[in-house]
C-alpha cells in the first residue's frame, strides 16, 4: 500500500469502518510511514476537538417531551383520529403546528424568552425580521369538528356509493314493487279494458272485480263468479280462478311480478317526470314476458309511483298473449292473438273495504252451478 | 438499561411512557442535527417535534431488529429537506452566532473558543460534508446507516467525510493563521 491509498483509506481506518484486511493493511502502513501517520494523529485529534464541539453545540429545548406527549395523546396510533388524519392528509388537529415561522422585531436572544413571544405571536400580525416585510397570519389548518365532519361525509359517501353499486339494480323496481305491496291493507281502483269499465277492491285476503257483466270475488282460493246475463253464479277453483284473478289485478304490473308470473329480467326503466297539476311523480317503464297458465306473451307496461310512497298512482299495461279458450274444466291457448290492454287510474290505497263487498252468499233468486 | 427493541415493543402495545424513554435519549442528538441541518433554532425544535410524532406514527412498520437512530434521523432529515423547500424565509447571521453561544457557563473559555472555531468552519462545509460529520461524529452512525440516511452508498459516505475533514482542516488553519497575525 502506497502513501495515496493510506491518505485515501486513512479516515475509514480511524473510524474502524474498513473490513479486518483493510484495517491491517493501513494499520502497517501507518507503521512504517512517518508522513501518513502524521496526517493519521492530525485527523484524529481534529475528530476529538470536532466530537467534543459537537456534542457540546446544544441540548433540546427542555419541554421537548412533554410537547411531543401531548401531541402524540391528540393524534393517537391507531383507530378512528388515524382515518381522520389520512382524509385530512395536510391538515393537523394539533394547534402547536400552527406556530409561526418567522422572528417578531427586536426578537430576544434568550430562548426561553424567544419561545414564550412566538407562542403569543401566533394571534397577531408579525414582522419577518431578516426581510422586513410585515405577512399576514393565515389559519394554516382546518378546524377540528370541520376535519371530522369531512371524514364523516367521506366515509358515509363511501358506503352510500358501495350500497348503490352492490344494490342499486334491485332497489330500482323491486324496491318500489316491496314498498307498495308492504304498505297496502286495501286498495281500489277502476280499470278499462277494451269496452269494459272494471272496478277493483282488493285486500290480502280478498280480491272482487266488478263489471257490467257481473263481478268475480277471489277468497279463499275459489273464484266466485257472478253472470250478471245468466242469472247464476260459478264457483271455480284452480287454474280457472287464477285466471280470473289475473284479469282483474294483472293491470298492475308489479301484482304480476310479484306474483312470479314475469318470465326473466323485464326491461325497465325508471325517470321522474311531472304531472299535469304539478305532482311529481316516477315513471316506470317495462317490457318483457309474462306466462298465464303456462302459456307465454308478451308485455309492456308503464307505471307511475309516488316518489313519496312508492305506491302506485296509475298503470297501464298491453299483454299480447295466445288467445285463451275457457272451456268447462280447463284453459287453452287457440291459434288466434289476443291482445288485451287495460288502463288503471283512481288508485286509492287503505280506504274503508264497503261491508260485504266480499260477501260470497248466494243472492236470492240465482242458481248455483260448481266447477 | 432497557434495550430499544424492549422499548419499541412496550410503546406499539400503549406505553406512552416507553415512547417518552425513547424520545428522552435521543432528543438531544437529534435536536443538534436539525439545528446544524437548518440553522435555525425554531425549526430545529419544531422539526425534532414532528420528526419524533413521524417516527411514534411509523412505529407499527418499524422493524424492532434494527436501532432507532437511522430510522428516526432518516425521518428527520426527510422532513428537514421538504421544510426546507418551502421556507420563504432565510436564517440570518444573528441566529447563526446565537447558536456558537455558549451553553455551560463553567465551561473552560479556552475550549469554548477552540469548539467555537469548529462549529464555525463546519457550518462552512458543504451540505453533504457537514451533514455526513453530524451523523458520524456526533450520533455516532456507521456509514453503512449514514449511507441509508442521506441515500449514497458507504463508499460516497467515507469520501464526504475525508474531504470534509480535509476542508474542516485547512479552514481551521487559516482561522488559526488570521489569528496568529
Amino acid at each position: 500500500m502506497n502513501c495515496g491509498q493510506a491518505l485515501q483509506l486513512v479516515q475509514a481506518f480511524g473510524d474502524g469502518e474498513l473490513d479486518a484486511e483493510g484495517q491491517s493493511l493501513v494499520r502497517e502502513h501507518l507503521r512504517t510511514c512517518a508522513a501518513c501517520r502524521a496526517t493519521y494523529d492530525e485527523r484524529r485529534r481534529l475528530v476529538q476537538n470536532l466530537a467534543a464541539a459537537l456534542v457540546s453545540e446544544a441540548s433540546a429545548p427542555a419541554d421537548l417531551t412533554r410537547s411531543v406527549s401531548q401531541r402524540i395523546a391528540a393524534r393517537p396510533m391507531h383507530g378512528l383520529r388515524s382515518l381522520v388524519s389520512v382524509l385530512g392528509k395536510g391538515r393537523s388537529l394539533d394547534p402547536t403546528e400552527s406556530r409561526v415561522y418567522g422572528y417578531v422585531h427586536g426578537c430576544p436572544e434568550n430562548p426561553s424568552e424567544r419561545s414564550s413571544l412566538r407562542d403569543s405571536a401566533i394571534s397577531r400580525p408579525t414582522y419577518c425580521a431578516k426581510l422586513n416585510r410585515p405577512y399576514t397570519l393565515h389559519p394554516t389548518h382546518w378546524g377540528r369538528p370541520m376535519r371530522v365532519a369531512f371524514s364523516v361525509a367521506g366515509v358515509i359517501g363511501v358506503v352510500l356509493a358501495l350500497t348503490w353499486m352492490l344494490f342499486g339494480r334491485e332497489l330500482a323496481l323491486a324496491k318500489a314493487i316491496d314498498e307498495a305491496m308492504r304498505q297496502v291493507k286495501s286498495a281500489h281502483f277502476t280499470a278499462v279494458e277494451g269496452e269494459r269499465r272494471i272496478e277493483v277492491w282488493a285486500t290480502p285476503e280478498a280480491e272482487r272485480v266488478a263489471s257490467d257483466e257481473g263481478w268475480m270475488i277471489a277468497k279463499d282460493g275459489k273464484a266466485y263468479l257472478f253472470d250478471s246475463h245468466r242469472k247464476r253464479v260459478t264457483i271455480t277453483k284452480g287454474p280457472l280462478a287464477q285466471l280470473q284473478l289475473l284479469r282483474g289485478l294483472n293491470v298492475l304490473l308489479l301484482s304480476a311480478r310479484v306474483r312470479g308470473q314475469v318470465r326473466g329480467e323485464p326491461t325497465v326503466a325508471k325517470k321522474t317526470v311531472t304531472l299535469p297539476d304539478g305532482r311529481k311523480a316516477i315513471r316506470i317503464t317495462a317490457s318483457g314476458k309474462a306466462k298465464v297458465l303456462g302459456v307465454t306473451g308478451d308485455f309492456t307496461g308503464t307505471m307511475l309511483v309516488d316518489p313519496a310512497t312508492n305506491l302506485i298512482m296509475s298503470g297501464e299495461v298491453t299483454e299480447r298473449t295466445p288467445q285463451l279458450e275457457m272451456g268447462e274444466e280447463a284453459v287453452r291457448p287457440s291459434s288466434s292473438a289476443h291482445t288485451t290492454h287495460v288502463k288503471v287510474d283512481s288508485i286509492s290505497y287503505n280506504v274503508p273495504v264497503p261491508s260485504g263487498i266480499f260477501d260470497t252468499t248466494t243472492p236470492r233468486g240465482w242458481k248455483v252451478t260448481r266447477r | 438499561m432497557v434495550t430499544e427493541r424492549e422499548l419499541v415493543g412496550r410503546c406499539l402495545s400503549g406505553d406512552r411512557a416507553a415512547f417518552d424513554e425513547i424520545v428522552s435519549r435521543y432528543q438531544d442528538s437529534l435536536f443538534r442535527h436539525l439545528l446544524r441541518l437548518s440553522g435555525s433554532y425554531e425549526q430545529a425544535e419544531d422539526l425534532s417535534q414532528d420528526a419524533f410524532v413521524r417516527f411514534y406514527r411509523a412505529l407499527p412498520s418499524f422493524d424492532g431488529a434494527r436501532t432507532i437512530a437511522p430510522f428516526l434521523f432518516k425521518i428527520a432529515t426527510n422532513l428537514w429537506r421538504d421544510n426546507r423547500r418551502s421556507r420563504l424565509t432565510m436564517v440570518g447571521e444573528e441566529e447563526m452566532e446565537f447558536l456558537a453561544a455558549p451553553r455551560q457557563p463553567d465551561q473552560d473559555a479556552l475550549d469554548h473558543v477552540e469548539q467555537q472555531a469548529v462549529l464555525r468552519a463546519l457550518r462552512g462545509l458543504k451540505q453533504e460534508y457537514r451533514e455526513a460529520i453530524s451523523l458520524r461524529y456526533d450520533q455516532g452512525l456507521s456509514y453503512r446507516e449514514i449511507g441509508e440516511i442521506m441515500e449514497a452508498s458507504p463508499g460516497t459516505v467515507a469520501t464526504w467525510l475525508s474531504r470534509g475533514l480535509e476542508a474542516l482542516r485547512q479552514s481551521l488553519g487559516v482561522s488559526v493563521k488570521e489569528v496568529a497575525r
